[in-house]
């Protein structure tokens, strides 16, 4: 089974991913690497972290098709997404894309402060709370 | 050829060591700092004498050196003298060729003896001509412990120490400088009769370690005049006898650590001042005059290993504090004002405690935190509006700390703000040149302070962090969401509480986030901190353990996710915004102003760097916002002096407002090519306390015609003027600010103190600065002050004397 027909999704909660500021991040807190995901590839990658197939992506004899499965591999590899149990279909708001825009850059000058997980003190009993306005 | 005169020195050590073993017997071994020694004689009547000279008599196996001492006469007739000629000999006896090797050897012919060591096998022999008598007695083998001290990596002083502790606690104190009759030994014997310690009088080791500065015993001596009132304290550890009439010898035991300690943590320097007013208060120094009165008498005038030696003594200035002492009409006056300074040089560490229902954790934590080996503390608990016993917990240990000699203070938020809230206040009351953090479920360890202190002050680093280890203090089934590796080993400490901050940073960086609730607050700060380019430095040692307990939380948990996103999106924001170096422009403005917006202009245009001009106004009577091209004032920062205080003192001010990692010069009437400031980058490229410079031209304003400029005006050499430089901030720590006496030729006084400190150099082909001349800056309108020159020139030849 080629790596474009299994459906994926975000391997939260150890991935956390969203668009900041006008841009769209992830972080692997496993390893502290965060990522930095295009505006030219951002429909893909929507679609690959919800489960779609890559193959539904692509249409017919599609020679992006290389190109895909290599983006998909690299966001296994990087261990920003985990195979799903359920294959969603491809929206049907789709964006024009090109082979040359799958792309997500690896950033790891945080890894130290992120890596290591544990934070402290978070609980009304015994240390600070997370404050009810913070979200 | 160099290795050719230590290949046949050390074959000539080997010999006599291996001729005069087997007719040796042994006699006490000695260790100095680090340093091991057995010493076996052919000559027992002679040599056993040094056996109570040794402040810490050792005996043990596997020595670092191998003595071997005899008369000359004892040598088998097989034996050749030392391979040498007279030509070979350097004016101490050293053997010219062996300063760049490991093999030292020393021929005193006058004094009739030979003394050589040869690292590599540990052999070390003495050979002399006659009995060792009067002051030998209490210093033999000055040499052997200078070059083991070299080679341990710190150096031979001559200086005394006095401390507090002993007893079996290790003692901390101040070494103590000045010339021979300085009142070194006088002051020393005062200290010991009132209940201090020393660990050495005359000649100590002092070597920097990972918790700064330490001093070791060598000898067990203390000498005075003969006065009355300046004896040992009486005791069976003490023989006193004197020499040639003039001088008295104490010989201290280190046995039972009471009067002379094996070692002390050195948290200062003290020069002595005989012929300052007796009436005049202690003072300050800083790290250039401290060097200035010590180096010339305690960096001892012996053989080889100079330069090392002269290099940790400097480095001994810039990191440890300094007080000069006037001699007292009295012991008592001098005895209370020691007592001031040794209080007075603990660094003063502000600890920041947030605190929020932490009743239960609360006594261990400020236990840990007043454990500490160094420094004086001023905890800063900050209650959060705690709704346990916090408070009450936090003023029952009050007196504790007071006890102990530090401060506990507690700031109390009116109801709950959040940790990031509860930090910034703590920031704002602290008191203290460093800020460290704990919070009220960690452990420091007992060396937090020191370590991260040494660090950075070793590193001239803006913060210092430690590493850090996790336990787990809920049983296994509530660990659910711990990982196994936390506890496994330590971890580089990327938390508040595992550094050490100087107090600036908080200008710098700003003030921890308060909108964020989520806990992540340090993340952030870290972040910035790190973007912010300022030097941080990290140590191997474990400072701090956190505890993990059921209300700790993970960053995946909710709420935690978005923060930590909007964290790192504005990091890439900063990142990308920063791939160029940031440099302070430092323009004194102290008369002519004609030239001022010109010379502004060329530092704002510079290429490829973020620049900030700081305009310092010398006491003009004027507004300098008027020359600062329109749409840049944000880019432009003017610190007012008030009144005339000079280049050099405007120019301190300059540096001292700023914060860029590079800092630069220029004169007002003076301008810059575009790509200078780059250049002069790149050319110190990886070097973290550098200078560069490059070539002048000069050119002339209008008002000047042609026939008057007797200038060449082809580029000159590359010339370390103030103008044409380009300094990193760190090399300006190390060397420190301008001499604000000089009224010119405090440049070239600066550029001569980064050369004597061994700060690294860089002369680039380009054209880096335009000098402007003008009727105004003829040489001959300097007058009087071109005899600063001459002053410039003295210092320069104190300094190279000393060396």
């Amino acid at each position: 089974m080629s790596i474009l027909d299994k459906p994926f999704e975000l391997d939260s909660p150890s991935v956390i991913s969203d668009e900041v500021g006008g841009e769209t991040l992830a972080i692997n807190l496993n390893t502290g690497a965060y990522y930095v995901v295009p505006p030219e590839s951002l429909w893909v990658w929507r679609a690959v972290t919800a489960g779609v197939p890559g193959r539904a992506l692509l249409s017919g004899e599609d020679d992006r098709e290389a190109a895909l499965a290599q983006y998909v591999t690299s966001l296994q590899e990087a261990g920003l997404v985990r195979e799903a149990t359920m294959a969603k279909p491809a929206p049907v708001d789709a964006e024009a894309w090109t082979a040359a825009d799958l792309a997500i850059s690896e950033h790891t000058d945080m890894a130290d402060l992120l890596g290591l997980d544990p934070i402290h003190d978070v609980d009304e009993a015994v240390g600070w709370p997370v404050r009810p306005d913070a979200s | 050829m160099v290795a050719d005169v230590s290949t046949l020195v050390a074959a000539w050590i080997d010999e006599v060591h291996e001729a005069l073993r087997p007719v040796s017997r042994p006699l006490s071994g000695a260790q100095w700092g680090p340093v091991t020694m057995a010493h076996a004689t052919a000559r027992p009547e002679w040599f056993s004498s040094f056996d109570r000279a040794w402040a810490r008599p050792w005996q043990g196996s596997d020595p670092d050196v191998s003595l071997v001492s005899a008369s000359f006469a004892d040598l088998p007739s097989s034996v050749s003298p030392p391979p040498l000629r007279r030509g070979d000999l350097g004016p101490r006896g050293e053997v010219v060729g062996l300063e760049e090797t490991d093999v030292r050897l020393v021929w005193q012919e006058a004094a009739g003896h030979v003394l050589g060591w040869d690292p590599a096998t540990g052999q070390a022999v003495l050979l002399t001509a006659a009995e060792p008598s009067g002051y030998d007695q209490v210093s033999p083998l000055r040499f052997l412990v200078h070059w083991t001290a070299a080679a341990s990596g710190g150096f031979l002083a001559h200086a005394a120490t006095v401390g507090r502790g002993g007893h079996g606690e290790e003692p901390r104190g101040l070494l103590l400088l000045g010339d021979a009759g300085y009142g070194k030994s006088t002051t020393t014997l005062a200290a010991l009769n009132h209940g201090w310690v020393t660990c050495g009088d005359d000649a100590v080791l002092v070597r920097p370690d990972a918790r700064g500065w330490a001093a070791y015993a060598v000898y067990a001596a203390v000498k005075t005049k003969l006065q009355p009132g300046q004896e040992a304290p009486a005791g069976p550890d003490v023989v006193t006898w004197d020499i040639h009439g003039h001088k008295r010898a104490h010989l201290l035991t280190a046995t039972d650590d009471r009067l002379l300690t094996p070692s002390m943590r050195i948290d200062g320097l003290l020069a002595l001042d005989p012929w300052a007013p007796a009436d005049r208060p202690w003072a300050t120094i800083d790290p250039a005059a401290a060097r200035r009165v010590g180096a010339p008498n305690t960096v001892m005038p012996l053989p080889f290993d100079r330069a090392a030696v002269l290099s940790r003594f400097g480095q001994a200035c810039s990191e440890l504090p300094a007080r000069v002492l006037p001699r007292r009409q009295s012991l008592d006056d001098t005895l209370r004002d020691l007592g001031e300074i040794v209080d007075d040089v603990r660094p003063r560490v502000s600890v920041i405690l947030p605190v929020y229902n932490g009743a239960r954790f609360l006594a261990r934590t400020i236990a840990a935190v007043l454990q500490q080996t160094s420094g004086r503390l001023e905890i800063v608990a900050v209650d959060d509006g705690s709704t346990d016993d916090s408070r009450e917990v936090l003023h029952g240990l009050v007196d504790e700390a007071r006890k102990r000699g530090h401060d506990l203070r507690i700031v109390e938020h009116d109801g709950n703000r959040g940790v990031a809230a509860a930090r910034n206040s703590g920031i704002a009351a602290a008191t203290s040149e460093f800020i460290a953090f704990v919070d009220q479920d960690d452990l420091w360890s007992v060396d937090h302070v020191e370590v991260l202190l040494a660090a950075v002050r070793r590193e001239r680093a803006a913060a210092a962090f430690g590493r850090m280890e996790f336990v787990a203090i809920v049983p296994e089934s509530a660990q659910a969401w711990m990982r196994r590796e936390w506890f496994e080993g330590s971890h580089p400490g990327r938390v508040v509480g595992a550094g050490l901050f100087s107090r600036a940073l908080f200008t710098d960086v700003g003030p921890f986030d308060e909108d964020d609730g989520s806990g992540t607050d340090d993340v952030d700060w870290l972040m910035r901190l790190r973007d912010s380019g300022q030097p941080c430095c990290e140590v191997d040692d474990v400072v701090l353990v956190r505890q993990m307990h059921d209300a700790n939380q993970s960053k995946t948990s909710v709420g935690m996710a978005s923060r930590l996103l909007a964290i790192v999106r504005a990091h890439h924001a900063r990142v990308g915004s920063q791939a160029r170096p940031r440099l302070d422009v430092v323009i004194p403005v102290g008369g002519e102003t004609a030239y001022l917006r010109t010379a502004v202009e060329s530092a704002l245009a510079q290429e490829g760097v973020d620049v900030q001009v700081i305009l310092v106004n010398d006491g003009l009577d004027e507004d300098l916002v008027a020359h600062v091209p329109s749409g840049h004032i944000d880019r432009v920062r003017i610190v007012e002096h008030g009144e005339r205080r000079g280049a050099g003192a405007a120019r301190n001010s300059g540096v001292a407002v700023g914060s860029a990692a590079w800092v630069a010069f220029l004169d007002a009437d003076d301008a810059w090519p575009r790509g200078r400031s780059r250049a002069l980058i790149e050319a110190l490229d990886g070097i973290e306390r550098g200078i560069a410079y490059g070539r002048q031209v000069r050119f002339a304003g209008a008002e000047v015609p042609d026939e008057d400029q007797p200038w060449p005006v082809d580029p000159s050499p590359p010339v370390p003027l103030p103008g044409a430089l380009l300094v990193t901030r760190r090399a300006f720590k190390v060397v420190g600010p301008f001499e604000e006496d000089l009224r010119v030729g405090e440049g070239i006084d600066w550029v001569e103190r980064a050369r004597a400190l061994g700060i690294a150099e860089r002369a680039v082909d380009d054209v880096v600065l335009l000098r402007r001349a003008h009727g105004r800056n003829m040489t001959a309108e300097m007058g009087e002050s071109r005899l600063d020159y001459l002053q410039v020139v003295a210092r320069a030849r104190q300094r190279n004397r000393s060396q």
